[in-house]
């Protein structure tokens, strides 16, 4: 019963807070359970000067019940008059957050609240994997609850014109999050530029910070720096721009006590004036006391949020230290929850916010927490300390319909993705980023190497060593009209003698000739290897010829017999016996041509009577390297892009940049609008590379206009960089990215009908073929190039239709994956 | 005694004449018995110091002495099983469980698996571990931290190193821990150094030592500090000696300033430790003998249990992994399929254009009823003889598309709806015949008008070559066939250049045929690098390699203990590969199927080393993948696997012979095609150049694995 009521309280809860939401200040008392404060409190939510009532209520009430403000008890909704509390900074309200799947989820953020008062510094403490992260995440609005409140400098995180992410904050994260290859002045412009300053403001504040700091000199690379100096660079980042909050994950983990002092001093002067907020995360408690209020944080919620002395003299010990782990440990045991969870309530909540009125009754309490405890153990089965689970939480359950619930809000973000990237983003960031893009690249003799040398190689070697005519065959020859000499004397003209000899010479092109004496030593050549086939002309072959040319028909066998060169070759390797068999057989046919003409016969009758006139398209001796090049060409742009890519985006995820770029309120889209920029370029240079080598270098014919094969080239290449975002949306490491890029290589290479035609495939695996994004493209090119045909014709203009349409289905499933791994 | 012993202790890294000096002449001494706890911010040296501790890493100048012997000398027992390491990171196999990962440490220690299980028992009950079944990468934070403790301890150490254990711990977990730590030590023989920068949990350490740039500021009890300095806090302590220190920071002469004012900082309280406890050092000498060489003992006599722990791990490792097992069977497969029916078959459903000028209606043509030849007396007369080619041709070779004007024919050839077409003369069959009876003396129209004209497309060099074999042939035997029926020596239409049975393959030979073996070959082999390119990588990574280095375990042995299990995947993948080509494909081999089988073996095995060899050399995935994939391109473009070598300029056929694949790839295609057995020179070449490569690639592991530890 009772946890039924509970969940159908809870949802009417939330419908309600989301219609007043959208309605502004609407009804809210047709709801039987509200009472007045919760009317108040959702009103306070739905304009944002309530808030600051609200609020600084809160405020001046937990710091008038730690008695550290003068200020006296505060009155509900009048403004409140401290000098630093005018304002929350940031509150966070009924937050849940949850990591995995529905069934097995892990509970991150458990019905966290938070006030963060303005001007004020804010200790975050716990241990690792608490939560903390998570919960900074939420207020730059990094990440979505799964539901509750957060307001940030007054608006909700992630909505526009909230700054936030973007130049209100700050964000220093654990991780110094910076590109080594950058020197401390390029990070700094970096920062600079995407928070839209000057370049002449960067520079003065360049040179404060590395005064304040005690940073070197600004040209050396973040790289070569100690591990103290680098993560003083990253704060010096985060300083920046001077923003209105600053958020600062673990600033003095392992750092140098001289430095964490001062890091100290000076984040307590710049709160002094009382404009900006600090929230700085520790687990290193002691150092927490310097700060204003403290909020100690152990699975996923609050244990106590005070002033440091408050909390030592409530809990009488002498270090934070203590303080934390009597709060653990009181956490940790049921029975004096209940005394915990009142005496906090009393301390943060005081009047203010309507706990009390959170529970529904405190006889229905003991069910429902009973109920709540099960649950979240079971949540948390694999929380570290195997400790029991906490009562002090309000009980509040997560909202039973997630989805539903989410949903106005899905779709308000995403107007708001589609806004953002129909704006037209700032000079300041597409400059920053294009510039960083850049320089790493440039810095990083691997990838630049990787860019512009090996495309040059493939192409150099692929030219060199396929498609060119193998030279240097041996055949094994004897020939009986030689009489066991050496040389092979034959005379031009129409002279009928030595005619083998005559032959033979028309073989001269390709072949190296091994005379032997015995046709069965030739055939042992052969047999052994060291010969590709064996060429046998009989003693009488000239005789035997002329009688053959002058009888005609009435040749008889012997003379036929006697005429004819025997073959035996070795058809192990494909392509050289049938080169060899095409050679022998147009050495033929020359010597016959070149006989015939020159004793006054019509040549042709030597000739094979079928004639292959000039061909329809290309040469009488097409090259296989004209055949290959198209694909080869467009292979190669095509996976470079998808490597390039696919690597640089993930690269940009785990080195943490990303998220600090995002804090800095630089836009998903934005990121990938660069990167775009940067690829096209790297794309222009690798394709001029390409074709140059190819068809200036190694003259690979081209007979078509040159613009469109540009045209074509370049989009291979984009559709290759779609392709390596759908990896890199797909892929959470690198490793898996260029497995599957790899993978996905060798297949597409083989099905493409790069090496060989597709009409020699099965006809279901050609239809398929047809389907894949090379294929077509290959083909269109190869038009191009060896027919010279123009973009109307279909065979080509259809290779730029499924480009182009493959450049928008990688794009749309890159934005459908996108999207299914924020849901 | 002291358990260890630093003296002067100086190490810097980078070049001697530009040195980052990270222990600059540093004294150390840490007690049996006792906690010690060494603090100081990152990047101050720390881990260094303990890395030289526990022999992983060497001083420049000093030494170090760890229970009473020198780290890293053989049989020293450290690294070993003397000292228990838990490092700063998790450094456990996400993958394993923890019933697996205890015992494997405890494997690599050379205990038997009695004493393991027995020790498993008293660490969970103590330390609360999840259970046995649970995967490591399920277990929390905290758990992980817990096991990762536990592994250290599961040996009875009797030095216990712990780099930072109690970061971002729960504070119940931490506390915990301590009061392990102290009633353990004040119950054995147990040192621990405990390295930590919170700073005040360290008052409970027996003796701490605080460590900046490479210095000890001071050693001393905790309390003693608090009360030298004045101070309520180690903290407050610290801070007025690192400011103290604080202005030489980045002086040059820091290290002789250092050295004048550390050193005595330091010699003092060290003094002091050495009076507290004269006793333990006089009586220590002989009865720690017999522990130590209990232990020599165990490090000889467990090389099995090592390698069987090594394995366990390396296999639990692979096949917990999905996406490993299915890119290892199935890629071979998915590729092979795409090679064996992508490429190198014969050309199908091609179009072809015939237009005959002496035919008005094709349908003549296949009327059976038609005589095209006529026999009278001694000549032969001829009648649409072009119907007989036509049928002749037949539907195989290309799709026949019939016209009847030669522009339409042209027209169709040029829109590439045909390959190209044929064209028949008006007079073709008088013109043949003409031929037949007048030899050499027939016209010159005749002559030319007897011939068939072929106009092809001859931009895929593979069809165009495919189309002129196929229409010569078939009109030799088709002229071959007119002449036997006229009676006429076939002399007269035939080629006098005679093509006898091959001596090896066939007539018909396919280009996949020429090159699947080379195909194989490199896909068997890059397949083994990719699998083994990421082992080493992963390791060190993971920190598990440190780990396992620092229990005494060789780089020797872990090399061999990869080696040992990519040999038995390796020997799976082969075996998949050679039945998936023999029994669905159906490939053809004239010679011995053991050789293949062999040599592809071979091929794999090398490949598998040139992994390993990667993964040694590289530091990261990225760099590894690239090595990779810049070695794989190059090797198949020249290794005459698409394209015959002797088609190369002269240089580069000298130059890829040294290729791994060249020869053995010719090799096979001798044993596949020719049928010729492993005692032919061209075919054991083959097997020496990979078995060549192959040890180049062992040799240059162990060097680079001997370097790295």
């Amino acid at each position: 019963m009772a946890p039924k009521k509970e969940s159908t309280l809870s949802q009417q809860q939330q419908q309600q807070q989301q219609q007043q939401q959208q309605n502004g200040q609407s009804n809210g008392q047709a709801q039987p359970a509200m009472d007045l404060e919760r009317i108040k409190r959702h009103f306070s939510w739905s304009d944002s000067s309530a808030i600051i009532s609200t609020d600084s209520v809160m405020t001046t009430a937990t710091n008038n019940d730690g008695g550290t403000q003068p200020n006296s008890v505060a009155v509900w909704g009048a403004p409140a008059a401290g000098p630093r509390n005018t304002q929350a900074a940031v509150s966070v309200r009924h937050a849940f957050k949850a990591y995995g799947k529905k069934k097995n989820a892990n509970q991150v953020l458990n019905n966290l609240n938070m006030t963060v008062p303005k001007g004020t510094i804010y200790g975050l403490l716990g241990a690792s994997g608490c939560g903390k992260t998570t919960l900074l995440s939420c207020i730059v609005g990094r990440r979505r609850m799964d539901s509750g409140e957060i307001f940030v400098l007054g608006g909700k995180p992630g909505t526009r014109g909230s700054g936030v992410p973007g130049k209100r904050v700050g964000y220093m994260p654990q991780e110094i999050a910076l590109y080594g290859e950058f020197s401390i002045q390029e990070t700094m412009m970096y920062f600079g530029w995407i928070f839209g300053m000057e370049t002449k403001e960067i520079l003065e504040r360049l040179q404060f910070l590395l005064n304040f700091l005690d940073l070197p000199s600004e040209k050396r690379l973040v790289k070569n720096l100690s591990g103290g100096q680098q993560r003083r660079v990253s704060f010096a980042v985060a300083l920046m721009h001077d923003p209105e909050l600053l958020i600062l994950d673990e600033p003095t983990v392992g750092v140098d006590p001289l430095l964490r002092q001062s890091i100290w001093n000076h984040l307590v002067h710049i709160t002094k004036a009382g404009q900006k907020t600090v929230i700085i995360t520790t687990h290193y408690i002691e150092e927490a006391r310097q700060a204003h209020t403290i909020g100690l944080m152990r699975s996923g919620h609050l244990l106590a949020e005070e002033s440091p002395s408050v909390l030592l003299s409530m809990y009488k010990c002498i270090s934070l230290e203590e303080v934390f782990l009597k709060l653990s440990r009181i956490q940790s045991q049921k029975g004096d929850v209940t005394h915990v969870n009142f005496s906090n309530n009393i301390s943060l909540h005081a009047m203010a916010f309507g706990s009390k009125m959170d529970k529904p009754s405190s006889s229905q309490e003991g069910g429902v927490v009973g109920l709540n405890f099960h649950q979240s153990k079971e949540m948390l089965v694999n929380d570290s300390n195997g400790s029991i689970y906490t009562l002090n939480q309000e009980p509040y359950s997560p909202p039973p319909s997630k989805r539903q619930q989410n949903n106005p809000n899905d779709e308000e973000s995403c107007q708001d993705c589609f806004a953002d990237l129909c704006k037209v983003t700032s000079k300041g960031k597409i400059r920053a980023l294009l510039t960083k893009n850049m320089l790493r690249m440039w810095r990083n003799v691997g990838v630049m190497l990787f860019i512009f040398a090996l495309p040059v190689m493939q192409v150099i070697l692929f030219c060199l060593a396929i498609g060119r005519d193998p030279q240097g065959l041996n055949l094994a020859i004897v020939n009986n009209e030689m009489n066991n000499t050496d040389t092979c004397y034959w005379e031009d003209g129409c002279h009928f003698a030595n005619l083998g000899c005559r032959y033979l010479n028309h073989l001269n092109t390709s072949v190296v000739k091994t005379y032997y004496t015995d046709i069965e030593d030739a055939k042992d050549a052969v047999r052994r290897g060291d010969a590709w086939g064996a060429v046998y002309i009989t003693e009488n072959f000239t005789d035997a010829f002329t009688a053959r040319a002058a009888l005609g028909r009435d040749s008889d066998d012997e003379t036929i017999e006697q005429s004819e060169v025997k073959v035996w070759l070795d058809m192990s390797n494909q392509q050289i016996g049938v080169m060899l068999n095409r050679d022998i057989q147009l050495a033929y046919r020359d010597f016959a041509m070149g006989l015939l003409g020159q004793c006054g016969n019509n040549p042709k009758l030597g000739d094979v009577p079928i004639q292959f006139r000039e061909p329809i398209y290309g040469t009488m001796n097409p090259s296989f390297t004209d055949f290959v090049a198209p694909g080869v060409i467009l292979t190669i742009v095509f996976f470079l892009a998808v490597a390039l890519t696919s690597s640089a985006l993930i690269i940009e995820r785990t080195e943490g940049l990303l998220d600090r770029s995002w804090v800095a309120g630089v836009s998903p889209g934005e990121i990938l609008f660069s990167h775009v920029i940067t690829q096209f370029v790297v794309m222009c240079g690798q394709t001029a590379l390409v074709l140059i080598f190819m068809l200036v270098v190694f003259g690979v014919t081209n007979n078509g206009e040159l613009f469109w094969v540009i045209v074509l080239t370049l989009l291979q290449g984009m559709c290759g960089m779609c392709f390596g975002f759908l990896i890199s949306s797909v892929c959470e490491l690198e490793r898996n990215a260029i497995q599957l890029a790899l993978g996905s290589f060798y297949p597409t290479l083989l099905l493409s009908g790069v090496i060989w035609p597709i009409e020699g495939m099965p006809v279901v695996l050609r239809y398929i073929s047809l389907c894949l994004p090379l294929t077509l493209a290959t083909s269109s090119l190869r038009s191009i190039l060896t027919r010279g045909w123009a973009i109307f014709e279909s065979d080509v203009y259809i290779g730029y239709l499924s480009t182009l349409s493959w450049i928008l289905g990688f794009l749309v499933l890159t934005l459908l994956v996108l999207r299914a791994k924020r849901g | 005694m002291a358990a260890v012993e630093v003296r002067n202790g100086y190490k810097y890294y980078g070049s001697k004449s530009n040195p980052k000096i990270v222990l600059n002449q540093l004294n150390m001494n840490v007690m049996r018995g006792s906690i010690y706890g060494l603090l100081g911010a990152s990047g101050c040296g720390k881990t260094t110091l303990l890395s030289c501790i526990v022999g992983q890493r060497r001083l420049n100048g000093g030494e170090v002495s760890v229970l009473g012997v020198k780290p890293g000398e053989p049989g020293s027992g450290v690294p070993g099983s003397r000292v228990g390491f838990m490092p700063q990171e998790i450094a456990l196999v996400e993958e394993m469980t923890v019933k697996e990962t205890i015992f494997y440490f405890g494997r690599i220690y050379g205990l038997t698996d009695e004493k393991i299980r027995e020790k498993y028992k008293l660490l969970k009950e103590l330390l609360q571990l999840p259970p046995p079944r649970q995967m490591i990468k399920e277990c929390s934070g905290g758990q992980q931290r817990r096991l990762s403790f536990a592994c250290a301890m599961i040996h009875d150490p009797e030095l216990l190193i712990l780099d930072e254990p109690t970061v971002g711990l729960d504070p119940m977990l931490r506390e915990k821990i301590w009061d392990f730590l102290v009633e353990t030590t004040r119950n054995s023989k147990l040192a621990v150094i405990i390295t930590t920068h919170y700073i005040e949990e360290a008052k409970q350490a027996n003796c701490i030592g605080l460590m900046r740039n490479g210095v000890l500021l001071a050693e001393d009890t905790p309390t003693n500090i608090m009360i030298k300095f004045g101070t309520q806090s180690i903290e407050d302590a610290f801070l007025i000696l690192s400011q103290r220190q604080g202005n030489e920071d980045e002086l040059p002469q820091l290290m002789d300033i250092n050295r004048n004012q550390a050193v005595p900082t330091a010699m003092l309280p060290t003094e002091v430790i050495d009076s507290h406890e004269p006793t333990a050092a006089e009586k220590s000498p002989i009865p720690f003998e017999e522990p130590m060489n209990e232990n020599r003992k165990k490090v000889f006599f467990t090389t099995k249990g090592r390698i069987k722990a090594l394995m366990t791990k390396n296999f639990v490792q692979l096949f917990r992994q999905p996406s490993g097992i299915i890119f290892m069977l199935l890629f071979p497969i998915i590729q092979l399929t795409c090679f064996y029916l992508a490429i190198g078959k014969t050309p199908r459903n091609l179009g072809l254009g015939v237009y005959s000028g002496e035919v008005d209606s094709y349908a003549e043509c296949f009327d059976d009823n038609l005589r095209t030849l006529y026999q009278a007396n001694d000549t032969c007369h001829f009648n649409k003889l072009s119907c007989r080619y036509i049928r002749e041709l037949g539907d195989d070779i290309a799709i026949r598309k019939y016209y009847d004007t030669e522009d339409a024919a042209l027209a169709d050839a040029k829109r590439t709806v045909t390959v190209g077409y044929i064209h028949f003369a008006k007079n073709f069959s008088e013109s043949v015949s003409e031929l037949i009876e007048d030899g050499i003396h027939a016209s010159d129209g005749s002559v030319d008008n007897a011939e068939l004209t072929v106009h092809i497309d001859m931009t895929d060099q593979q069809v165009a070559y495919f189309m002129q074999r196929k229409l010569r042939d078939k009109f030799s035997s088709f002229m071959n066939k007119v002449v036997e029926e006229c009676n006429v020596s076939a002399a007269l239409v035939r080629l006098p250049v005679q093509f006898q049975d091959p001596i090896y393959g066939s007539t018909e030979i396919e280009f996949q045929q020429y090159c699947a073996p080379g195909v194989v070959m490199t896909m068997v082999f890059f397949l083994a690098t990719l699998m083994t390119a990421a082992v080493f990588i992963s390791e060190r990574m993971d920190g598990i390699w440190d780990r396992t280095l620092l229990a005494g375990v060789s780089a020797t042995e872990m090399l061999w203990a990869h080696l040992l299990t990519q040999l038995i995947i390796m020997s799976l993948q082969s075996f998949e590969v050679i039945m998936y080509i023999g029994l669905v494909f159906d490939t053809y081999n004239n010679g011995d199927t053991t050789t293949l089988i062999g040599l592809l073996t071979l091929t794999a095995f090398c490949g598998m080393l040139f992994g390993l060899f990667i993964s040694v050399f590289c530091k990261s995935h990225t760099e590894a993948n690239f090595v990779a994939t810049g070695a794989f391109y190059p090797m198949i473009i020249l290794c005459g696997l698409l394209w015959p070598l002797e088609s190369m300029p002269g240089f580069l056929q000298d130059l890829v012979m040294v290729l791994p694949f060249t020869i053995p790839s010719i090799s096979a295609r001798n044993v596949i095609e020719k049928g010729w057995s492993i005692t032919n020179e061209k075919v054991y070449n083959g097997f020496l150049v990979m078995s060549a490569w192959t040890i180049i690639f062992f040799v240059l592991c162990l060097i680079g694995i001997r370097r790295k530890s």
